[in-house]
């Protein structure tokens, strides 16, 4: 398939949900200028993200590839931004982070904090996510890479890197490698999801 | 495409970071948030609980999986771990029965024998147109040429050949060329080496005795390399009388092939001893 057609293709499912979002009724609005919340969805996306908190702090970190496992819950906050706004998806960032913080011994708000920022990069990417299979994994990749790196920055910035140089190095460069591979698996489900311009 | 499109998204992205370096900094500096912890993570463990139970049978399958692929470097690596430790039992085994011929080689009771004694280590064995024996103690030890030596059985084996500072080497009964002076049913004879043959053919010279298949062998007082009594080997098939010659074959009772330790005894005795 031409790149050509391929923009055609995208540039039509882009229209057809534009049209399809302007038809959906609005939520409650509690002020003059806030634009409406849909909370079900929120609340929807919430309870699967703690669904993916359990499974990644009980079951995933069993299964391991070369000593790391996939970081599941990064790679539902970058789905999370082809169906939710910009301030759900943020705030949805936090709040898996928090629970992975307090699920875990490492200082509560470390991962909030890096959590949050994947989650902003996720909206800044949303359209990419509807580009075809690589560019969809090359975006969960690179906001893996970015979610790691700002979690061992501001780790060392609050004196709780335990890791060896290498062992940290290892883990920036598998854990995104296997959420690419992960994303390319799961490209035909998560691309049922990819909803472009929720503005 | 990557600038903020709505101030709303900024002052949550904002609010949520200085929140998130708030709770981490009040945790470092106060240090007062374990119950936190504790209480928000509590609810997380019936759920996790849950998970492992609905999860574990195909985490299991998983791992299984996994397992089997590496299952054949890791047979490969406890092969090769088993030859190692089959290896080192072999060698412990050759130690232990080497001790074994040192001890029964120091409780070895001779006749007639009163000389110095020497125990030795059998540490090489030279397989060809001369086949001998080395071992580990030479003229240090008073191990010199000529010396009989025995094997731990107190079978006469052979002498020693040639000796130098730290080792020596053994000629064999069936490598010598030298003849032996031998005592069979009281009749004094001579063992001689075949070429060949791990047998050794004697012929009894003076009033040939009868004898029998398996009639002991031993050394003869008229010898003058060896002491008397050590036991030599025994007749096998049956004797000829040639003439007034008794001529038969002797297998040794020693067995140089098989020898670990040796006692090399010194003969002749000298002025003092």
């Amino acid at each position: 398939m031409s790149s050509r057609i391929r923009l055609r293709r995208y540039r039509s499912r882009r229209d057809s949900a534009r049209s399809v979002a302007r038809t959906v009724p609005r939520g409650v609005s509690f002020l003059p200028f806030q634009r409406s919340v849909r909370w079900g969805r929120g609340l929807a996306w919430l309870a699967g993200v703690v669904g993916v908190v359990v499974l990644q702090t009980s079951v995933v970190g069993r299964l391991q590839i070369g000593g790391v496992s996939p970081d599941l819950v990064i790679m539902v906050v970058a789905y999370a931004a082809f169906r939710l706004r910009d301030n759900g998806v943020i705030v949805l960032g936090f709040l898996s982070g928090l629970l992975l913080d307090v699920s875990g011994t490492s200082v509560i708000g470390l991962l909030a904090f890096a959590m949050t920022l994947v989650a902003w990069g996720a909206t800044l990417t949303r359209e990419q996510g509807g580009r075809g299979v690589l560019v969809n994994a090359l975006r969960i990749l690179l906001l893996t890479l970015a979610g790691i790196a700002v979690h061992t920055v501001i780790s060392i910035a609050f004196g709780e890197w335990s890791l060896a140089i290498w062992e940290g190095l290892r883990r920036m460069a598998l854990i995104p490698f296997l959420n690419f591979v992960l994303a390319v698996v799961l490209f035909p489900l998560s691309n049922r999801l990819w909803v472009p311009s929720l503005k | 495409m990557y600038e903020f499109r709505s101030r709303g998204r900024t002052l949550a992205l904002s609010l949520l970071l200085v929140v998130s370096l708030l709770l981490a900094t009040l945790e470092v500096r106060a240090d007062s948030w374990g119950v936190v912890r504790v209480g928000l993570g509590s609810w997380l463990v019936p759920l996790q609980r849950l998970a492992v139970e609905v999860f574990d049978p195909l985490v299991a399958t998983v791992e299984g999986l996994a397992g089997i692929a590496s299952l054949r470097s890791e047979n490969a690596a406890l092969r090769a771990e088993l030859a190692e430790t089959l290896a080192e039992m072999a060698a412990v085994e050759d130690q232990l029965a080497r001790l074994d011929s040192l001890e029964r080689l120091v409780d070895l009771d001779l006749p007639d024998v009163e000389q110095t004694r020497t125990l030795a280590n059998v540490v090489g064995r030279q397989v060809g147109f001369e086949f001998h024996l080395r071992i580990d103690k030479g003229l240090e030890e008073g191990v010199v040429a000529g010396n009989p030596v025995l094997d731990e059985n107190g079978y006469l084996l052979g002498r020693v050949g040639a000796s130098t500072e730290d080792f020596a080497t053994v000629i064999p009964l069936s490598a010598d060329v030298e003849g032996l002076t031998v005592l069979v049913a009281g009749s004094v004879g001579v063992l001689r080496p075949q070429v060949g043959s791990v047998l050794l053919s004697l012929e009894v010279f003076d009033s040939p005795p009868i004898v029998a298949e398996g009639e002991d062998v031993v050394t003869s007082q008229l010898s003058v390399s060896f002491p008397p009594g050590l036991p030599v080997g025994s007749l096998v098939g049956e004797a000829r009388v040639v003439g007034s010659v008794l001529r038969g074959a002797v297998k040794p009772f020693s067995d140089p092939q098989r020898a670990r330790a040796v006692l090399v005894v010194s003969w002749p005795p000298g002025p003092n001893e």
